[in-house]
């Protein structure tokens, strides 16, 4: 995308200056419900979205993100709770009323109008000049880097440029708030990779507050500077990508997020933690708080080596099956202990020396720091 | 500056709510019930009344039952309906398979031919076959001393009305299958008949039963052929018009009228479940058939297609020749006298433009009313009742045969009571009878045209605070127009052909051409009969072409439907 210098008139609004604020939420759900029968699709959530920020929601098809969003958009209407945007209650108006721009999965171009009959549909029903409607439609394509494509058709340019025009379609009157339903699961991994890093780019330069649906956890991880993880309806955790990786609240939000073991926990006693045969080590031993069900590490942080090499006692067991990851290597290694489960290990390529093959006998362990213990929901 | 005023503009847009958006839906379902359901429920409630109104439950079904003469006109229906199906049947899967599955020459014009006769009244072959087979025709001996006029003329001809039918459902059955099962099937060793029986015959038996299903009922319910060829040989369809319009006895009309509706309701109940199971084998990832070259079945085909077109040129050539002699078959001389009677009779004269009237005010009022119920059946009502009513009252029309919704017509609004009874014996009425009992393949189309759109349109529409109505104005209804130029076509060509419902509707003043040739043939003047008929396939051949110029030069306008700049 080209990235254009000229002032761009895209975000009207003042941008928060201070601790004043980014105290006070742009957006602010509370308590949202929604039913279809006697089915709950979003049950109690609430969440304050910061101006300017960009969020994801997380969670697994049928989680209910897809509804969330439609719901603040006002496509859908809550059975119970309150949505407040910019100071003002706009749960009960209808979404012509509401202050947001949307992109969409199928990106739901008009498919007999061009790309700037497109990104101008909402600019003609304006009472502006036609000299000022070209312009700012001129300005949005140069914003997306679709200068050159302004007469061609949908049908016409690739499913990346489509999706470009859907987002300058949603900033062209200017919206106070973007919603992105899965904008990107329908393209081709590396253009989605790559439209990926421009979003999120135009979202900074822009500095519209946003909210991303996806069930794409590096899509999330990667561009967002707060996740939000649902599962069957409920919002289960919210935090920044680091935070929610290293730090989930749950083995649910943990898994989403990458793969991870779990191993039920037998008993803990100050930093030691006895499962299934096997015994981890703390790196601090736990206070006054309840310990987890499970006893969980994610696959990187297995270390292979001899104990002189781990520093602590390793745990004896055999390569089962490997996985060449190019820069990585993945393990399935089997504990020489009886009841103990199959780990999931990621260890660096060798640089030299032969990697492990499966029925090889290696020695591993995981530090401390990476060991956390959780419940299998929140 | 600009931005400052877009701002401004947008806060101060009023959001009023939608009344004509609110008005439109439960306005366009009364009025399609008006047309529809509620003059056939008038007569399936006339059905149970005796004459003084009073409630007789099932006496006037006996009375048919045992009444000398009545329900043998039952019988016959059912019978030589059943064999139309099976000699169109055996008929129209080879020659389907010929157009889809091989690659023998001339596809294209056997296709065309297949499909001519759905241009031409019922009436027309009818007259083709009198021309060839009747008392005088040149061919009389082939019939082996048998006579046209009865159950051999209405076996004929009717095979050649529901042939084209047959042929399209079949072809598209056929060519909707998936080429890798015949590789599949290739590669565990099966040679061409195993193939033909195991792939061929089972991916294509739902269209199979659709299409004897939609034979069988469009034969069973036919006014114009019997009519014309029955002779002494009564069946229900022109049963249900001497009793009602001959002996006034319409308590027997009601009766015949159910005994005509509930075989079509099973008839399209069973080609909705077919069609619903042919959909559900057709995936997302089938690969087209490419058909192989067999060089002894696709002579025998390319022979079998020769022929079959060859007849259906000859009849219909006969019914065009029948109309240029001066008196058949005394006088044999050429000229057009038959045609300009036509045009010299006032009465004739006005015929013809009557029925221009009609199928003009019918493609009119049928266009734009499909375009607003394919609209908001397809995109403007989310599930609701109002939705799922208009959807299920467009459905109806298919399932009910034409001289059952004319004689319902006449029920519904010849009541004195009713407050429409002023529509009685106006063209309007005509045209909205019309309208109705062609109603729901155009609907159909248009709601598949629009469902085809991203489904996320009319949000993205409504988040640019777009309103539904011009979303409808700006994107939905210039994806349509090609759909609807095809869809104004099928009203006004079946408009032009249309006999059944109107039988019971027309007066003096609003006959149209269609009826004008049954009136010619029962006053014997069979060349004018067969005249006027092949002036109505003439009009409609020309309004189809006129059909296929607007398509294309409204596909031309809108460049958004090609790839390429």
């Amino acid at each position: 995308m080209t990235v254009t210098t000229v002032a761009l008139s895209v975000d009207a609004k003042p941008q928060p200056s201070g601790a004043s604020a980014s105290a006070r939420p742009f957006l602010s759900l509370s308590g949202l419900t929604k039913r279809y029968g006697t089915a709950t699709v979003v049950q109690d959530a609430s969440l304050d979205v910061m101006r300017g920020e960009l969020l994801c929601i997380l969670g697994p098809s049928g989680c209910g993100k897809t509804t969330l969003l439609r719901l603040i958009a006002g496509f859908e209407t809550a059975d119970a709770g309150s949505i407040r945007q910019d100071g003002q209650e706009i749960s009960a108006n209808p979404p012509e009323a509401r202050d947001f721009g949307i992109v969409f999965q199928s990106y739901a171009l008009f498919p007999n109008r061009t790309v700037a009959g497109n990104v101008g549909f909402g600019l003609e029903i304006l009472p502006m000049s036609r000299a000022e409607r070209a312009t700012r439609i001129r300005e949005l394509l140069e914003l997306v880097g679709l200068e050159g494509h302004a007469q061609k058709y949908p049908s016409q340019i690739s499913g990346g440029q489509q999706q470009r025009v859907a987002l300058a379609r949603a900033l062209a009157l200017s919206p106070g708030l973007l919603l992105l339903d899965e904008p990107l699961s329908a393209l081709d991994a590396n253009v989605r990779a790559s439209l990926r890093d421009e979003l999120r780019a135009l979202q900074r330069r822009v500095g519209v507050t946003s909210i991303m649906v996806t069930h794409d956890q590096q899509e999330a991880l990667s561009i967002a500077d707060r996740v939000v993880v649902m599962n069957a309806g409920r919002i289960e955790q919210v935090g920044a990508p680091a935070e929610l990786y290293h730090r989930p609240a749950n083995l649910f939000v943990a898994r989403i997020l990458g793969e991870i073991n779990a191993l039920p926990v037998r008993s803990v006693s100050g930093t030691r933690v006895e499962s299934q045969g096997l015994s981890f080590v703390l790196a601090q031993p736990l206070g006054s708080e309840k310990p987890g069900t499970f006893v969980c590490f994610r696959p990187a942080a297995v270390m292979l080596g001899d104990e002189a090499e781990l520093g602590t006692p390793g745990i004896g067991a055999r390569v089962t099956a490997t996985a060449f990851l190019g820069d990585r290597l993945r393990l399935t290694l089997l504990p020489d202990e009886a009841d103990a489960p199959a780990i999931t290990a990621e260890v660096p390529f060798p640089r030299c020396g032969a990697p492990p093959e499966p029925g090889d006998h290696v020695t591993f362990a995981v530090a401390p720091s990476q060991l956390f213990l959780l419940d299998d929901h929140g | 500056m600009v931005e400052a005023a877009t701002a401004a503009d947008r806060r101060s847009r009023p959001i009023m709510p939608d009344l004509t958006g609110a008005a439109l839906p439960p306005v366009l379902l009364l009025l399609l019930g008006i047309i529809t359901v509620l003059p056939i429920s008038a007569l399936l409630i006339r059905a149970f009344l005796a004459r003084d109104g009073g409630f007789v439950g099932l006496d006037n079904f006996i009375r048919y039952a045992t009444e000398p003469g009545l329900a043998v006109a039952a019988w016959n229906s059912a019978s030589l309906s059943a064999i139309s199906t099976v000699i169109v049947m055996a008929l129209a899967f080879p020659y389907a398979y010929a157009l889809v599955r091989t690659r023998i020459p001339g596809r294209g014009f056997f296709r065309l031919m297949a499909l001519l006769p759905l241009l031409a009244p019922s009436l027309l072959p009818a007259f083709g076959m009198v021309f060839l087979f009747g008392n005088q025709g040149w061919l009389k001996h082939w019939l082996l001393g048998e006579s046209l006029y009865g159950p051999v003329g209405i076996v004929m001809a009717s095979a050649f009305y529901a042939f084209p039918h047959a042929v399209l459902i079949l072809s598209a059955g056929l060519s909707a299958g998936d080429q890798r099962h015949y590789e599949a099937a290739r590669a565990l060793k099966a040679g061409p008949w195993r193939r033909f029986v195991t792939v061929t015959l089972p991916s294509c038996r739902y269209a199979a039963i659709s299409a004897a299903s939609i034979v069988y009922i469009l034969v069973f319910t036919d006014f114009g052929i019997p009519s014309v060829v029955g002779g002494s040989t009564n069946v229900l369809a022109t049963d249900i018009y001497k009793l009602v319009i001959g002996r006034f006895d319409f308590e027997m009309g009601a009766v015949v009228g159910v005994l005509l509706l509930v075989p079509a309701v099973i008839a399209y109940g069973i080609d909705w479940f077919a069609r619903r199971s042919q959909r559900s084998m057709i995936t997302g990832k089938s690969v087209p058939i490419e058909p192989e070259r067999l060089v002894w079945r696709d002579a025998a085909l390319f022979g079998f297609a020769a022929v079959v077109t060859c007849a259906i040129l000859a009849i219909l050539g006969m019914a065009i020749y029948g109309s240029l002699v001066r008196f058949w078959p005394y006088n044999l001389t050429l000229g057009l006298q038959n045609y300009e009677r036509l045009f010299t009779d006032d009465d004739e004269f006005r015929a013809l433009g009557n029925s221009l009237v009609l199928a003009a005010g019918t493609a009119l009022i049928g266009t734009t009313m499909v375009a607003l119920s394919g609209w908001l059946v397809a995109r403007r009502l989310g599930a609701s009742g109002v939705r799922n009513g208009l959807q299920a009252v467009a459905m109806v029309p298919v399932a009910v045969p034409g001289l059952v919704l004319g004689l319902g017509y006449v029920f519904f609004f010849n009541n004195p009571a009713n407050p429409l009874h002023g529509l009685q014996g106006t063209m309007l009425l005509i045209m909205l009878c019309t309208v109705a009992h062609f109603y729901t393949v155009p609907h159909l189309m248009a709601v598949n045209e629009l469902q085809r759109l991203d489904r996320e349109i009319d949000m993205a529409a409504q988040a640019l605070r777009v309103r539904p109505a011009g979303a409808a104005r700006r994107v939905y209804f210039p994806v349509l127009m090609p759909t609807l130029v095809d869809v104004a076509g099928y009203f006004f060509v079946n408009a032009m052909t249309t006999v059944s419902a109107l039988i019971f509707l027309f007066t003096a003043q609003t006959r149209v051409a269609a009826i004008a040739v049954i009136n010619l043939v029962e006053g014997s003047r069979i060349g004018q009969a067969a005249a006027f008929a092949v002036l109505i396939m003439a009009m409609s051949m020309v309004a189809t072409a006129v059909q296929m110029v607007l398509r294309g030069l409204v596909l031309r306008s809108q460049s958004w439907r090609r790839r390429t700049t």
